[in-house]
């Protein structure tokens, strides 16, 4: 633990990644409290209130308002809580169906493994986003069929892993002894050997979190993810386009903070891999 | 190495069946009917109501609806669309050309800058030009690429006006479709040159929005993995041997850090299908991304359902043609598959 720090804080951008999303979760659990207006309040006498960088900016909507007379940074600042929550639920459902699914074809191998596998195949085959479309078409746009959506695309990449480091695992010693004191499959399998693969799985959480805030974002953007009045900043940014020539801040300011998350997800990604994978450990 | 080629082969088939499954399961996972969900407020007639059940093969047992879809697929008959009325095979073919002349184009561009740039900052690792190449790949990747589209319209389009906002082609000209890839097309036309000039302009700044996360990929991969053989003991033999540095890192090094590439260029294949869907909507493309999008909106599941095995179908195949050329090039991993 003390070496992974050690190692973790060499990297400056990991640190950075982490700092962004620190600041990040404490700004979406605060987000009343931090908010100057009510995320959904229509200030009828405001309609595309350009930010204080510009002309005709009025002190109180610091980043102005949308084509509804909503103030943009409140529903910035309360989409962080929407796609924060979205990466989070997603990370939740493929971490805990990609274990099952991981551990069941990294243990029994054989028919069950290869028809887990050939189903995984399958949901690579297709193009993400794609397939999020057919799901969402399937069961209605909404912010839990989102997650959902989402959840089901990122799926393989968990089973592949944990598969992997199952397949790994099991031939080692204390497997080996585990199974000759005779434990039963769930002692060998979950107890003593999933702890062992927390560190590839929290790779791969990180890069979920990242892959699925962009993915819900690209969903909210086409109309078929989260839907409005919820200040999700995929869907603030499709429905800005028409006002791409007004009102330009409107679709430049929720992207970047896609962005902005997307970037610190992955420096943070990319500093747990250095730092928890033996291979790159040494280089 | 037959036998390895064999396997391959083989194993795309359940891969296929699980897709075409999948396209099938679709409508009939629709919740309530997808009938009346179609037809609406008109639903109240009942012969109506089973004309359009017959029409999309919903009204026999599930085994032989996937039986016969299957049995269609296979003739490429998927069906017609709800919204045209036109098959859906062949709506998807007239859009394809559109789709690949885009992917294409991107894809190129992004290996043409990324390769080198890769090289570029292994060579000066720690260099000022290394940490503005990780930067740049990790902005790249991380790129909504939806938002940069319309950031690109706003600035080059709208303020600036170098580049036109949507579609493949001015109005004006008319160029008979005979390849289905404007750029050709274009030059066969009587226009020539002027309409190639209008299609290459319409092409500019969806290609650069496609082939963004290619190219931070791309630079990103070369990167690493040539760092990676630029230590190997064979380079350091190369060196010692006297070899002149431009040899070791070009005929060396390179061939053996372009391994790994090769994949990755063969996993863009999905990746730049994935981005078409965004950067057609954005764009108002005329391919395949769009249209799905679209028939999507309108529930027009007989395209939903055909467009979906076919992009699986081609992206399976894809996938395997880079795997068997993979295994041509590099005889070595054919005993690790």
């Amino acid at each position: 633990m003390i070496e992974f720090w050690y190692l973790f804080r060499q990297n400056k951008g990991a640190v950075v990644g982490l700092a962004c999303v620190l600041v990040l979760a404490v700004i979406a659990l605060l987000a009343p409290w931090l908010t100057p207006h009510e995320p959904m309040t229509v200030f009828g006498d405001a309609l595309k209130v350009p930010p204080f960088w510009q002309e005709g900016a009025q002190a109180r909507f610091l980043l102005g308002t949308d084509d509804l007379g909503r103030d943009l940074l409140s529903r910035l600042i309360y989409g962080s809580r929407v796609s924060l929550g979205i990466g989070f639920f997603v990370v939740a459902f493929m971490t805990f169906f990609g274990v099952i699914f991981g551990v069941i074809a990294g243990s029994f191998e054989g028919w069950v493994d290869s028809l887990i596998m050939r189903s995984m195949d399958i949901l690579m085959a297709l193009p993400s986003i794609l397939l999020s479309i057919v799901v969402v078409a399937v069961l209605g746009p909404s912010l839990v069929n989102t997650v959902i959506a989402v959840g089901i695309v990122s799926l393989p990449s968990v089973v592949r892993v944990v598969r992997a480091s199952v397949l790994m695992e099991k031939k080692k010693n204390y497997v080996i002894a585990s199974k000759s004191f005779g434990a039963s499959w769930f002692r060998i399998y979950i107890i003593n050997i999933l702890p062992n693969c927390t560190a590839p799985l929290l790779i791969q959480a990180t890069f979920g979190f990242s892959d699925g805030i962009l993915s819900a974002a690209a969903l909210g953007f086409l109309g078929l993810g989260v839907q409005p009045p919820i200040p999700e900043w995929g869907t603030m940014l499709s429905d800005a386009r028409s006002y791409m020539e007004s009102a330009s801040w409107l679709v430049t300011l929720p992207g970047l903070c896609i962005l902005v998350v997307v970037v610190a997800f992955n420096l943070l990604g990319d500093g747990l891999r250095d730092a928890l994978d033996p291979k790159v450990k040494r280089t | 190495m037959l036998f390895v080629f064999l396997r391959k082969f083989l194993l795309v088939i359940p891969t296929l069946i699980g897709a075409s499954l999948i396209a099938f399961a679709l409508i009939r996972l629709v919740p309530g009917d997808p009938v009346l969900n179609l037809l609406g407020e008109r639903g109240g007639n009942p012969q109506v109501v089973a004309e359009m059940r017959a029409k999309l093969g919903i009204d026999k047992p599930l085994a032989e609806q996937y039986w016969i879809f299957l049995k269609n697929a296979l003739h490429g008959d998927l069906g017609d669309s709800i919204v045209s009325n036109r098959p859906v095979a062949e709506e998807f073919w007239s859009r394809f050309p559109a789709t690949l002349e885009l992917a294409g184009v991107s894809l190129v561009w992004s290996i043409l800058l990324g390769l080198p740039l890769g090289i570029l900052a292994a060579l000066r690792r720690n260099s000022a030009l290394d940490y503005s190449v990780i930067g740049v790949s990790l902005i790249g990747y991380s790129m909504p690429i939806f938002w940069w589209g319309l950031i690109l319209v706003i600035v080059f389009s709208v303020q600036l006006g170098w580049f036109p906002v949507s579609g493949r082609l001015s109005v004006f000209f008319e160029v008979p479709p005979k390849t289905g890839f404007l750029l050709v097309d274009s030059l066969l036309s009587e226009e020539g040159w002027s309409a190639f000039v209008d299609a290459v302009k319409h092409l500019v700044l969806p290609s650069i929005v496609l082939g963004t996360i290619p190219l931070a990929v791309m630079a990103r991969m070369t990167r690493s993995s040539l760092l990676e053989v630029l230590g190997e003991d064979y380079v350091r033999t190369a060196k010692a041997k006297g070899l002149s540095w431009f040899r070791v890192v070009y005929v060396h090094a390179l061939r053996n850090a372009l391994i790994p590439i090769v994949t990755v260029v063969g996993l863009m294949v999905g990746a730049l299908l994935t981005g078409a869907v965004l950067t057609e909507t954005i764009f108002s493309w005329p391919g395949i991304g769009r249209w799905l999008v679209k028939s999507v909106e309108a529930r027009d599941y007989p395209v939903i359902q055909g467009g979906v095995l076919y992009l699986a179908f081609l992206i399976v195949m894809v996938n395997l043609i880079v795997d068997l050329t993979y295994l041509w090039i590099y005889p070595r991993m054919r005993s690790r598959t």
